[in-house]
């Protein structure tokens, strides 16, 4: 009979289950970090950035370290152009996309996941990925490595 | 009904039908020396879940059947059940949808034993797999693209799960019976499109939960297969 308590217990205790929190962290930006080295950033006078399936320019006249850029929720590729010093450069990003309910009273939200670059004119070894999730609290998904 | 009203009536029951067993509990140890042997069959079961009925009827976001039928081999008893479920539910940005068929098969165990009509407070386990549509649209507000309407499928998506089931059968008249079996449901499996994350499979529930519980209030039919049963 331990084993029936034990069921027992099993299906008493198991209510205290809840459901999920409503806390939402997706997001379809993504954070791009340019460092001469590890320590150091590395600023750049943007004349524009731009991103596929928009026509907007991004960061154009500014001189900043790290950038924030969506990626194109209607693709699982997207391709950032950055025109800055005289240079052309592209990144082109793969990315997984998800979308799930957490609950009824939360709403449906696409989770991006399994960022890579598959391409880019960038030396190869200049781009590092710190996290290929696109997450709001995340602190860097991109660093790029310049002179 | 509310959640915590169900829990409550389903832990009462089921603790009313453990105290009920435990009596029996001296008795029963005695008897299973006596009983190794696994006996012939004695009837079959047919039935279906009044609470799958009900909220059909009602108008819930959900809606199926479920057909239940049990074969007794002395205590054990060879459960399958097969069902229909499709959820249509609001979520706060869009539209859910699913729709969806489900079977059961597994083992109860019986432990009041002896008794000359078959009454059954049972443990078991249940092995459930789902095959299903799923469809969702909703809207979503994203950086600079602004608001964008979208619509995700998962067609042809099958399931698996685990289940412990307990539970009582009560014999009303001749051969009317009534019972209700509590699930908890764990361990779901699903197979189907990778970008649209399964949220409620058919026969389970949401899989947001790490268990799901399930409660079916059953109404059944025995058909004796041994004469004076």
């Amino acid at each position: 009979m331990r084993f029936v308590q034990f069921i027992v217990l099993i299906f008493i205790f198991s209510g205290c289950l809840n459901e999920p929190d409503c806390i939402v962290t997706s997001t379809n930006l993504v954070k791009i970090y340019f460092k001469k080295d590890s320590k150091t950033s590395r600023e750049i006078t943007f004349t524009k950035i731009n991103v596929s399936g928009l026509t907007k320019d991004f960061y154009a006249g500014q001189k900043v370290s790290s950038v924030i850029l969506p990626v194109n929720p209607g693709d699982v590729e997207s391709t950032f152009t950055f025109y800055f010093e005289k240079r052309v450069e592209t990144v082109h990003l793969a990315y997984t996309k998800q979308t799930e309910v957490i609950s009824a009273s939360c709403g449906a939200f696409t989770n991006y996941s399994n960022l890579m670059v598959p391409e880019t004119s960038f030396k190869v070894d200049s781009i590092k990925i710190i996290n290929n999730q696109l997450l709001l609290n995340a602190t860097s998904n991109l660093e790029i490595y310049l002179d | 009904m509310r959640p915590a009203i169900l829990k409550f009536i389903l832990i009462s029951a089921f603790a009313f039908s453990f105290m009920g067993a435990q009596a029996q509990d001296k008795k029963e140890e005695s008897d299973s020396l006596k009983r190794r042997a696994i006996q012939k069959p004695t009837g079959v079961r047919i039935g279906t879940d009044l609470i799958a009925i009900g909220k059909t009827v009602f108008d819930s976001p959900l809606s199926g059947w479920e057909l239940n039928a049990d074969v007794d081999f002395d205590r054990y008893y060879l459960a399958l059940e097969y069902g229909s479920w499709a959820r249509k539910d609001s979520v706060d940005n869009g539209y859910y949808t699913n729709d969806g068929r489900y079977f059961r098969i597994g083992v109860d165990v019986n432990f009041l034993l002896n008794d000359p009509d078959k009454n059954m407070f049972f443990l078991g386990f249940r092995y459930g797999r789902s095959t299903f549509d799923e469809q969702l649209n909703y809207q979503t507000t994203l950086a600079d693209f602004g608001i964008i309407q979208k619509e995700i499928s998962n067609q042809n998506a099958t399931a698996g799960w685990g289940e412990l089931t307990t539970g009582l059968r009560v014999k009303i008249w001749k051969y009317l019976w009534m019972g209700y079996t509590a699930r908890m449901k764990f361990s779901p499996n699903v197979k189907g499109n990778q970008e649209l994350e399964t949220y409620d499979i058919p026969g389970y529930g949401k899989t947001s939960k790490a268990v799901y519980w399930g409660f079916n209030y059953q109404v059944f039919w025995r058909i004796p297969l041994k004469k004076n049963q």
